[in-house]
Protein backbone atom coordinates (compact mmCIF):
# COMPACT_ATOMS: atom_id res chain seq x y z
CA UNK A 1 0.00 0.00 0.00
CA UNK A 2 2.88 2.35 0.86
CA UNK A 3 4.34 1.71 -2.58
CA UNK A 4 1.05 2.71 -4.20
CA UNK A 5 0.95 5.91 -2.14
CA UNK A 6 4.51 6.76 -3.16
CA UNK A 7 3.69 6.11 -6.79
CA UNK A 8 0.59 8.30 -6.60
CA UNK A 9 2.60 11.12 -5.03
CA UNK A 10 5.19 10.77 -7.79
CA UNK A 11 2.40 10.94 -10.36
CA UNK A 12 0.97 14.10 -8.80
CA UNK A 13 4.40 15.76 -8.73
CA UNK A 14 4.89 14.76 -12.33
CA UNK A 15 1.58 16.31 -13.36
CA UNK A 16 2.18 19.42 -11.28
CA UNK A 17 5.24 20.19 -13.40
CA UNK A 18 2.90 20.98 -16.31
CA UNK A 19 0.64 23.39 -14.40
CA UNK A 20 2.75 26.59 -14.44
CA UNK A 21 2.48 26.77 -18.25
CA UNK A 22 -1.25 27.37 -17.91
CA UNK A 23 -0.89 29.56 -14.84
CA UNK A 24 1.34 31.96 -16.84
CA UNK A 25 -1.18 32.29 -19.63
CA UNK A 26 -3.83 33.58 -17.25
CA UNK A 27 -1.66 36.49 -16.10
CA UNK A 28 -3.61 39.72 -16.57
CA UNK A 29 -1.96 42.61 -18.36
CA UNK A 30 -3.11 45.84 -19.96
CA UNK A 31 -3.33 45.88 -23.76
CA UNK A 32 -0.66 48.11 -25.34
CA UNK A 33 -3.32 50.01 -27.34
CA UNK A 34 -4.88 51.17 -24.08
CA UNK A 35 -1.47 51.66 -22.51
CA UNK A 36 -0.29 53.94 -25.33
CA UNK A 37 -3.47 56.03 -25.03
CA UNK A 38 -3.05 56.19 -21.24
CA UNK A 39 0.55 57.37 -21.52
CA UNK A 40 -0.34 59.87 -24.24
CA UNK A 41 -2.97 61.31 -21.87
CA UNK A 42 -0.44 61.50 -19.05
CA UNK A 43 2.03 63.29 -21.33
CA UNK A 44 -0.72 65.83 -22.11
CA UNK A 45 -1.44 66.14 -18.41
CA UNK A 46 2.15 66.96 -17.43
CA UNK A 47 3.06 68.89 -20.57
CA UNK A 48 0.12 71.24 -20.18
CA UNK A 49 1.19 72.06 -16.61
CA UNK A 50 4.46 73.53 -17.86
CA UNK A 51 4.56 77.25 -18.59
CA UNK A 52 5.88 77.78 -22.08
CA UNK A 53 6.59 80.84 -24.12
CA UNK A 54 6.30 78.97 -27.40
CA UNK A 55 2.94 77.67 -28.51
CA UNK A 56 2.76 74.02 -27.60
CA UNK A 57 -0.74 72.61 -27.80
CA UNK A 58 -1.81 69.50 -25.92
CA UNK A 59 -4.97 67.44 -26.09
CA UNK A 60 -7.62 68.94 -23.91
CA UNK A 61 -7.83 68.03 -20.23
CA UNK A 62 -11.46 68.01 -19.20
CA UNK A 63 -12.68 70.74 -16.84
CA UNK A 64 -13.44 68.08 -14.22
CA UNK A 65 -9.82 68.24 -13.11
CA UNK A 66 -9.41 72.03 -12.95
CA UNK A 67 -9.61 72.20 -9.16
CA UNK A 68 -7.20 69.29 -8.86
CA UNK A 69 -4.67 70.98 -11.13
CA UNK A 70 -4.60 74.12 -8.95
CA UNK A 71 -2.54 72.10 -6.47
CA UNK A 72 0.50 72.28 -8.74
CA UNK A 73 2.71 75.37 -8.73
CA UNK A 74 1.77 77.79 -11.54
CA UNK A 75 5.27 78.62 -12.68
CA UNK A 76 6.58 75.18 -13.60
CA UNK A 77 9.56 75.19 -15.98
CA UNK A 78 10.24 71.43 -16.11
CA UNK A 79 8.72 68.18 -14.89
CA UNK A 80 10.96 65.17 -14.62
CA UNK A 81 9.13 61.88 -14.22
CA UNK A 82 11.11 59.82 -11.76
CA UNK A 83 9.07 56.66 -11.37
CA UNK A 84 5.92 55.06 -12.76
CA UNK A 85 3.97 52.02 -11.74
CA UNK A 86 0.90 50.59 -13.47
CA UNK A 87 -1.20 48.03 -11.64
CA UNK A 88 -4.67 46.58 -12.18
CA UNK A 89 -7.10 47.22 -9.33
CA UNK A 90 -9.95 45.10 -8.07
CA UNK A 91 -12.64 46.88 -10.09
CA UNK A 92 -12.89 45.37 -13.57
CA UNK A 93 -11.05 47.26 -16.35
CA UNK A 94 -9.63 49.75 -13.85
CA UNK A 95 -5.94 50.49 -13.53
CA UNK A 96 -3.90 52.60 -11.19
CA UNK A 97 -1.07 54.60 -12.73
CA UNK A 98 1.26 55.97 -10.07
CA UNK A 99 3.61 58.70 -11.24
CA UNK A 100 6.30 60.23 -9.12
CA UNK A 101 7.67 63.44 -10.61
CA UNK A 102 10.15 66.15 -9.77
CA UNK A 103 8.66 69.57 -10.41
CA UNK A 104 11.01 72.45 -11.17
CA UNK A 105 9.38 75.82 -10.49
CA UNK A 106 10.40 79.32 -9.60
CA UNK A 107 10.20 78.63 -5.89
CA UNK A 108 12.48 75.57 -6.14
CA UNK A 109 11.81 71.90 -6.61
CA UNK A 110 9.31 69.48 -5.18
CA UNK A 111 8.38 65.87 -5.66
CA UNK A 112 4.74 65.14 -6.37
CA UNK A 113 3.21 61.70 -6.37
CA UNK A 114 0.08 61.48 -8.51
CA UNK A 115 -2.09 58.42 -8.52
CA UNK A 116 -4.33 58.24 -11.60
CA UNK A 117 -7.17 55.76 -11.86
CA UNK A 118 -8.06 54.81 -15.43
CA UNK A 119 -11.17 53.04 -16.57
CA UNK A 120 -10.86 51.28 -19.91
CA UNK A 121 -14.15 51.39 -21.77
CA UNK A 122 -15.54 48.73 -24.11
CA UNK A 123 -13.63 50.23 -27.06
CA UNK A 124 -10.38 49.89 -25.12
CA UNK A 125 -10.11 53.62 -24.52
CA UNK A 126 -8.89 54.64 -21.08
CA UNK A 127 -10.46 57.53 -19.22
CA UNK A 128 -9.18 59.14 -16.03
CA UNK A 129 -11.80 58.57 -13.32
CA UNK A 130 -9.92 59.59 -10.18
CA UNK A 131 -6.66 61.18 -9.09
CA UNK A 132 -5.01 61.45 -5.73
CA UNK A 133 -2.11 63.69 -4.91
CA UNK A 134 0.79 63.63 -2.49
CA UNK A 135 2.86 66.77 -2.29
CA UNK A 136 6.35 66.52 -0.73
CA UNK A 137 7.47 70.06 -0.07
CA UNK A 138 10.73 69.39 1.68
CA UNK A 139 12.90 67.27 -0.55
CA UNK A 140 16.57 67.12 -1.22
CA UNK A 141 17.27 66.30 -4.81
CA UNK A 142 20.56 65.29 -6.32
CA UNK A 143 21.40 67.41 -9.36
CA UNK A 144 20.13 66.13 -12.68
CA UNK A 145 23.28 65.11 -14.53
CA UNK A 146 21.67 64.55 -17.94
CA UNK A 147 21.37 67.30 -20.53
CA UNK A 148 17.72 66.46 -21.15
CA UNK A 149 15.28 69.32 -20.68
CA UNK A 150 11.86 68.20 -19.49
CA UNK A 151 9.91 71.09 -20.94
CA UNK A 152 6.63 71.35 -22.82
CA UNK A 153 8.07 70.21 -26.15
CA UNK A 154 9.57 67.15 -24.44
CA UNK A 155 6.04 66.16 -23.40
CA UNK A 156 4.51 67.15 -26.73
CA UNK A 157 6.90 64.75 -28.53
CA UNK A 158 5.79 61.94 -26.23
CA UNK A 159 2.10 62.80 -26.35
CA UNK A 160 2.30 62.72 -30.15
CA UNK A 161 4.40 59.53 -30.31
CA UNK A 162 2.23 57.46 -27.97
CA UNK A 163 -0.89 58.64 -29.79
CA UNK A 164 0.70 57.70 -33.15
CA UNK A 165 1.52 54.22 -31.79
CA UNK A 166 -2.06 53.79 -30.63
CA UNK A 167 -3.32 54.96 -34.02
CA UNK A 168 -1.09 52.44 -35.83
CA UNK A 169 -2.55 49.77 -33.56
CA UNK A 170 -6.02 50.75 -34.72
CA UNK A 171 -7.24 53.25 -32.10
CA UNK A 172 -9.12 55.58 -34.46
CA UNK A 173 -10.38 57.82 -31.66
CA UNK A 174 -6.85 59.09 -30.99
CA UNK A 175 -6.44 60.59 -34.48
CA UNK A 176 -7.45 64.08 -33.38
CA UNK A 177 -4.38 64.22 -31.10
CA UNK A 178 -2.07 63.76 -34.09
CA UNK A 179 -4.28 65.60 -36.63
CA UNK A 180 -4.46 62.67 -39.04
CA UNK A 181 -6.93 64.73 -41.09
CA UNK A 182 -3.99 66.96 -42.13
CA UNK A 183 -1.87 64.04 -43.30
CA UNK A 184 -3.42 63.55 -46.70
CA UNK A 185 -0.63 63.01 -49.23
CA UNK A 186 2.11 62.74 -46.62
CA UNK A 187 4.62 60.16 -47.96
CA UNK A 188 5.28 57.15 -45.75
CA UNK A 189 8.08 54.87 -46.93
CA UNK A 190 8.79 51.50 -45.36
CA UNK A 191 11.68 49.12 -45.92
CA UNK A 192 11.09 45.58 -44.68
CA UNK A 193 14.07 43.59 -45.95
CA UNK A 194 13.87 43.71 -49.75
CA UNK A 195 10.26 44.96 -49.66
CA UNK A 196 9.75 48.66 -50.21
CA UNK A 197 6.42 50.38 -49.66
CA UNK A 198 6.16 54.03 -50.59
CA UNK A 199 2.68 55.52 -50.57
CA UNK A 200 0.71 58.19 -48.71
CA UNK A 201 0.26 57.42 -45.00
CA UNK A 202 -3.21 55.83 -45.13
CA UNK A 203 -2.35 53.57 -48.08
CA UNK A 204 1.02 52.58 -46.58
CA UNK A 205 -0.68 51.65 -43.31
CA UNK A 206 -3.05 49.38 -45.24
CA UNK A 207 -0.17 47.66 -47.11
CA UNK A 208 1.86 47.45 -43.89
CA UNK A 209 -1.00 45.44 -42.37
CA UNK A 210 -0.03 42.46 -44.54
CA UNK A 211 3.23 42.23 -42.61
CA UNK A 212 2.17 43.57 -39.22
CA UNK A 213 -1.48 42.60 -39.22
CA UNK A 214 -2.50 42.52 -35.60
CA UNK A 215 -0.22 43.27 -32.71
CA UNK A 216 1.16 45.85 -30.38
CA UNK A 217 3.63 48.70 -30.76
CA UNK A 218 5.77 49.56 -27.78
CA UNK A 219 7.94 52.66 -27.69
CA UNK A 220 11.57 51.99 -26.80
CA UNK A 221 13.50 55.13 -27.77
CA UNK A 222 12.49 58.65 -28.70
CA UNK A 223 14.51 61.63 -29.81
CA UNK A 224 13.34 64.97 -31.18
CA UNK A 225 16.03 66.69 -33.24
CA UNK A 226 15.74 70.23 -34.56
CA UNK A 227 16.44 70.23 -38.30
CA UNK A 228 15.95 73.90 -39.01
CA UNK A 229 15.11 76.44 -36.34
CA UNK A 230 14.07 79.04 -38.93
CA UNK A 231 11.40 76.85 -40.48
CA UNK A 232 10.60 75.10 -37.20
CA UNK A 233 11.17 71.64 -38.68
CA UNK A 234 12.08 68.67 -36.54
CA UNK A 235 12.94 65.01 -36.89
CA UNK A 236 11.16 62.71 -34.49
CA UNK A 237 13.28 59.56 -34.29
CA UNK A 238 11.41 56.61 -32.78
CA UNK A 239 12.49 53.06 -32.07
CA UNK A 240 9.60 50.67 -31.47
CA UNK A 241 9.16 47.01 -30.78
CA UNK A 242 6.25 45.20 -32.35
CA UNK A 243 4.89 41.77 -31.60
CA UNK A 244 1.91 40.11 -33.23
CA UNK A 245 0.83 38.19 -36.32
CA UNK A 246 0.96 38.82 -40.05
CA UNK A 247 -2.01 38.50 -42.39
CA UNK A 248 -1.42 34.71 -42.55
CA UNK A 249 -1.61 34.57 -38.75
CA UNK A 250 2.11 33.75 -38.42
CA UNK A 251 3.88 35.16 -35.37
CA UNK A 252 6.08 38.14 -36.17
CA UNK A 253 8.41 40.32 -34.13
CA UNK A 254 9.90 43.57 -35.33
CA UNK A 255 12.24 46.27 -34.16
CA UNK A 256 11.21 49.37 -36.04
CA UNK A 257 12.93 52.68 -36.57
CA UNK A 258 10.74 55.56 -37.73
CA UNK A 259 12.00 58.94 -38.76
CA UNK A 260 9.13 61.40 -38.80
CA UNK A 261 9.92 64.80 -40.29
CA UNK A 262 7.53 67.45 -39.07
CA UNK A 263 6.97 71.15 -38.89
CA UNK A 264 5.54 72.98 -35.90
CA UNK A 265 3.03 75.42 -37.34
CA UNK A 266 2.44 78.94 -36.03
CA UNK A 267 -0.80 77.80 -34.39
CA UNK A 268 1.03 74.99 -32.56
CA UNK A 269 -0.13 72.11 -34.77
CA UNK A 270 2.40 69.45 -35.65
CA UNK A 271 2.30 69.01 -39.41
CA UNK A 272 3.90 65.74 -40.52
CA UNK A 273 6.01 66.16 -43.69
CA UNK A 274 7.20 62.58 -44.24
CA UNK A 275 7.69 59.25 -42.48
CA UNK A 276 10.48 56.77 -43.16
CA UNK A 277 10.43 53.36 -41.52
CA UNK A 278 13.02 50.61 -41.48
CA UNK A 279 12.76 47.24 -39.78
CA UNK A 280 15.92 46.46 -37.86
CA UNK A 281 17.32 43.25 -36.45
CA UNK A 282 15.34 42.69 -33.22
CA UNK A 283 17.36 42.52 -30.02
CA UNK A 284 17.50 38.77 -29.64
CA UNK A 285 20.92 37.62 -28.65
CA UNK A 286 24.12 38.97 -27.13
CA UNK A 287 26.21 37.79 -30.10
CA UNK A 288 24.17 39.29 -32.93
CA UNK A 289 26.39 42.38 -33.14
CA UNK A 290 29.62 40.45 -32.65
CA UNK A 291 32.27 40.72 -35.36
CA UNK A 292 35.22 38.35 -35.75
CA UNK B 1 -4.21 -3.28 -8.91
CA UNK B 2 -0.61 -2.29 -8.35
CA UNK B 3 0.23 -3.35 -11.89
CA UNK B 4 -2.55 -1.15 -13.27
CA UNK B 5 -1.33 1.88 -11.30
CA UNK B 6 2.23 1.24 -12.41
CA UNK B 7 1.10 1.02 -16.02
CA UNK B 8 -0.85 4.29 -15.78
CA UNK B 9 2.11 5.97 -14.08
CA UNK B 10 4.49 4.75 -16.75
CA UNK B 11 2.23 5.96 -19.57
CA UNK B 12 1.90 9.37 -17.90
CA UNK B 13 5.65 9.67 -17.39
CA UNK B 14 6.35 8.65 -20.97
CA UNK B 15 3.77 11.05 -22.34
CA UNK B 16 5.47 13.87 -20.44
CA UNK B 17 8.82 12.83 -21.89
CA UNK B 18 7.22 12.96 -25.32
CA UNK B 19 5.82 16.42 -24.60
CA UNK B 20 9.33 17.57 -23.67
CA UNK B 21 10.89 15.92 -26.71
CA UNK B 22 8.37 17.21 -29.22
CA UNK B 23 8.39 20.69 -27.68
CA UNK B 24 7.75 23.21 -30.41
CA UNK B 25 10.08 26.18 -30.10
CA UNK B 26 8.63 29.60 -30.67
CA UNK B 27 10.22 30.82 -33.90
CA UNK B 28 8.52 34.07 -34.93
CA UNK B 29 9.29 35.73 -38.25
CA UNK B 30 11.96 38.39 -37.70
CA UNK B 31 10.47 41.23 -39.71
CA UNK B 32 12.93 42.95 -42.03
CA UNK B 33 15.74 40.42 -41.64
CA UNK B 34 16.66 38.89 -45.00
CA UNK B 35 14.79 39.10 -48.27
CA UNK B 36 15.10 38.63 -51.98
CA UNK B 37 18.52 39.03 -53.66
CA UNK B 38 20.44 38.06 -56.78
CA UNK B 39 23.96 36.59 -56.57
CA UNK B 40 26.25 33.94 -58.05
CA UNK B 41 26.49 30.46 -56.58
CA UNK B 42 29.64 28.33 -56.35
CA UNK B 43 28.78 26.64 -59.65
CA UNK B 44 28.98 30.03 -61.32
CA UNK B 45 25.22 30.26 -61.86
CA UNK B 46 23.29 33.44 -61.27
CA UNK B 47 20.69 32.71 -58.62
CA UNK B 48 17.72 34.44 -57.05
CA UNK B 49 17.29 33.76 -53.36
CA UNK B 50 13.70 32.68 -53.99
CA UNK B 51 15.05 29.76 -56.04
CA UNK B 52 15.65 28.14 -52.62
CA UNK B 53 11.97 28.58 -51.68
CA UNK B 54 10.53 25.34 -50.34
CA UNK B 55 13.82 24.57 -48.58
CA UNK B 56 14.99 25.60 -45.15
CA UNK B 57 18.11 27.77 -45.51
CA UNK B 58 20.97 28.13 -43.06
CA UNK B 59 23.02 31.19 -44.02
CA UNK B 60 26.37 32.46 -42.71
CA UNK B 61 28.83 35.16 -43.79
CA UNK B 62 32.59 34.73 -44.09
CA UNK B 63 35.45 34.46 -46.60
CA UNK B 64 37.95 31.83 -47.64
CA UNK B 65 41.08 33.64 -46.38
CA UNK B 66 39.62 33.80 -42.86
CA UNK B 67 41.97 31.91 -40.57
CA UNK B 68 39.81 31.64 -37.48
CA UNK B 69 36.03 31.91 -37.18
CA UNK B 70 35.04 30.81 -40.72
CA UNK B 71 36.67 27.35 -40.64
CA UNK B 72 35.29 26.97 -37.12
CA UNK B 73 31.77 28.01 -38.24
CA UNK B 74 31.87 25.70 -41.25
CA UNK B 75 33.10 22.83 -39.07
CA UNK B 76 30.15 23.52 -36.80
CA UNK B 77 27.74 23.67 -39.78
CA UNK B 78 29.18 20.37 -41.07
CA UNK B 79 28.40 18.69 -37.74
CA UNK B 80 24.99 20.35 -37.65
CA UNK B 81 24.22 19.13 -41.17
CA UNK B 82 25.31 15.61 -40.19
CA UNK B 83 22.66 15.62 -37.47
CA UNK B 84 20.00 15.63 -40.18
CA UNK B 85 18.83 12.53 -41.99
CA UNK B 86 19.62 12.37 -45.72
CA UNK B 87 15.93 13.03 -46.38
CA UNK B 88 16.09 16.14 -44.20
CA UNK B 89 19.36 17.25 -45.79
CA UNK B 90 17.61 17.31 -49.16
CA UNK B 91 15.23 19.91 -47.75
CA UNK B 92 17.98 22.16 -46.39
CA UNK B 93 20.38 24.52 -48.18
CA UNK B 94 23.53 25.60 -46.35
CA UNK B 95 24.70 28.95 -47.77
CA UNK B 96 28.06 30.54 -47.13
CA UNK B 97 28.05 34.15 -48.37
CA UNK B 98 31.49 35.56 -48.97
CA UNK B 99 32.25 39.11 -47.88
CA UNK B 100 35.26 39.08 -50.23
CA UNK B 101 33.73 38.35 -53.63
CA UNK B 102 36.70 39.88 -55.41
CA UNK B 103 39.03 37.14 -54.13
CA UNK B 104 36.48 34.36 -53.57
CA UNK B 105 35.58 33.30 -57.08
CA UNK B 106 32.82 30.68 -57.43
CA UNK B 107 35.44 27.98 -58.24
CA UNK B 108 37.56 28.87 -55.21
CA UNK B 109 34.51 28.95 -52.94
CA UNK B 110 33.48 25.53 -54.23
CA UNK B 111 36.92 24.03 -53.54
CA UNK B 112 37.00 25.67 -50.09
CA UNK B 113 33.51 24.51 -49.06
CA UNK B 114 34.20 21.03 -50.41
CA UNK B 115 36.51 20.52 -47.43
CA UNK B 116 33.48 20.68 -45.18
CA UNK B 117 30.62 19.31 -47.22
CA UNK B 118 30.09 19.20 -50.95
CA UNK B 119 26.44 20.11 -50.48
CA UNK B 120 27.35 23.50 -49.05
CA UNK B 121 26.70 26.37 -51.44
CA UNK B 122 29.01 29.36 -51.76
CA UNK B 123 27.43 32.69 -52.63
CA UNK B 124 29.40 35.47 -54.28
CA UNK B 125 28.76 38.14 -56.88
CA UNK B 126 29.69 41.76 -57.26
CA UNK B 127 30.63 43.89 -54.25
CA UNK B 128 27.28 45.69 -54.62
CA UNK B 129 25.43 42.37 -54.49
CA UNK B 130 27.42 41.31 -51.41
CA UNK B 131 26.79 44.62 -49.67
CA UNK B 132 23.09 44.28 -50.42
CA UNK B 133 22.90 40.77 -48.94
CA UNK B 134 24.83 41.94 -45.87
CA UNK B 135 22.41 44.85 -45.45
CA UNK B 136 19.36 42.59 -45.87
CA UNK B 137 20.52 40.40 -42.98
CA UNK B 138 21.58 43.51 -41.03
CA UNK B 139 25.03 41.98 -40.74
CA UNK B 140 28.32 43.85 -40.96
CA UNK B 141 31.80 43.46 -42.34
CA UNK B 142 34.87 45.67 -42.40
CA UNK B 143 38.07 45.49 -44.35
CA UNK B 144 40.90 45.31 -41.81
CA UNK B 145 43.73 46.63 -43.96
CA UNK B 146 44.01 48.49 -47.22
CA UNK B 147 46.94 46.37 -48.37
CA UNK B 148 46.71 42.70 -49.30
CA UNK B 149 48.61 40.18 -47.21
CA UNK B 150 50.68 37.46 -48.94
CA UNK B 151 48.46 34.40 -48.68
CA UNK B 152 51.47 32.24 -47.79
CA UNK B 153 51.36 34.04 -44.43
CA UNK B 154 47.71 33.15 -43.83
CA UNK B 155 46.78 29.76 -42.39
CA UNK B 156 44.15 28.61 -44.85
CA UNK B 157 41.95 25.59 -45.37
CA UNK B 158 42.19 25.79 -49.15
CA UNK B 159 44.84 27.77 -51.06
CA UNK B 160 43.55 29.31 -54.23
CA UNK B 161 44.54 27.35 -57.31
CA UNK B 162 46.39 29.11 -60.12
CA UNK B 163 47.49 27.83 -63.48
CA UNK B 164 50.73 29.75 -63.24
CA UNK B 165 52.88 29.04 -60.14
CA UNK B 166 54.29 32.56 -60.08
CA UNK B 167 50.78 33.88 -59.62
CA UNK B 168 50.39 31.70 -56.54
CA UNK B 169 53.62 33.12 -55.10
CA UNK B 170 52.41 36.68 -55.60
CA UNK B 171 48.92 35.95 -54.34
CA UNK B 172 47.64 38.35 -51.70
CA UNK B 173 44.35 38.52 -49.83
CA UNK B 174 42.58 41.06 -47.68
CA UNK B 175 41.49 40.39 -44.13
CA UNK B 176 38.02 41.28 -42.86
CA UNK B 177 36.06 41.30 -39.67
CA UNK B 178 32.45 40.16 -40.11
CA UNK B 179 29.28 39.13 -38.29
CA UNK B 180 29.35 35.66 -36.79
CA UNK B 181 25.59 35.09 -36.72
CA UNK B 182 24.03 32.12 -38.49
CA UNK B 183 20.56 32.82 -39.91
CA UNK B 184 17.83 30.22 -40.04
CA UNK B 185 15.40 30.92 -42.87
CA UNK B 186 12.11 29.10 -43.40
CA UNK B 187 10.69 27.64 -46.60
CA UNK B 188 8.98 30.95 -47.45
CA UNK B 189 12.21 32.93 -47.12
CA UNK B 190 11.43 34.43 -43.70
CA UNK B 191 14.27 34.58 -41.17
CA UNK B 192 13.07 32.79 -38.06
CA UNK B 193 16.11 32.61 -35.82
CA UNK B 194 19.62 33.97 -35.39
CA UNK B 195 22.11 31.48 -34.00
CA UNK B 196 25.88 31.15 -33.65
CA UNK B 197 28.46 28.43 -33.09
CA UNK B 198 27.67 28.48 -29.37
CA UNK B 199 24.14 27.18 -29.99
CA UNK B 200 24.00 23.50 -28.97
CA UNK B 201 23.81 21.56 -32.22
CA UNK B 202 20.88 19.44 -31.00
CA UNK B 203 18.93 22.63 -30.27
CA UNK B 204 19.75 24.11 -33.67
CA UNK B 205 18.99 20.92 -35.60
CA UNK B 206 15.65 20.64 -33.76
CA UNK B 207 14.76 24.12 -35.04
CA UNK B 208 15.75 23.16 -38.59
CA UNK B 209 13.58 20.02 -38.36
CA UNK B 210 10.70 22.05 -36.99
CA UNK B 211 10.85 24.37 -40.01
CA UNK B 212 11.14 21.42 -42.41
CA UNK B 213 7.95 20.00 -40.94
CA UNK B 214 5.95 23.24 -41.01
Amino acid sequence: MNTIKKLLIALLINLACLVPIYADSTEHDVDSRSLNVMVSKLMSWYGSLIANSETVLFQEITDDWDSYRTQYPTDISQIQILKTDLTPIAEKNHYQFKVSSLIHHEGGQKIIDDNFTFNIDLDGLPKITAISFNNNDAVSISKNTSDEVFNAIYYKAREFSYAWLAYMDGVEAIQTVINVADWSGVPYEINIGSTNINQPVKETLVTRKQFLHEGEHNLRLIDLISLDAKTNTYLLDLTLNWEGVNVKNQMVIAKINQKIELKIMADGRWQVISIKEKHLLPDLTPWQDLLC
Amino acid sequence: MLNKILTILLITLLSNVNIAKSKVVNLPILSGVGGEFTAVDSNGNTIEFNSYAGNVVVLAFGYTSCADICPFTLGYLKQLYNKLSSEEQQKVRMLFVTVDPEYDTPEHLKAFLGHFNEDFIGISGSKEQTDYIVSLYQAEYNQLSALGIPTENIRRVQPKLFEDESEAEEDTATLFSHSVSIYLVDKDGFTRSVEYTGTPKDEFSAKIKQLINE
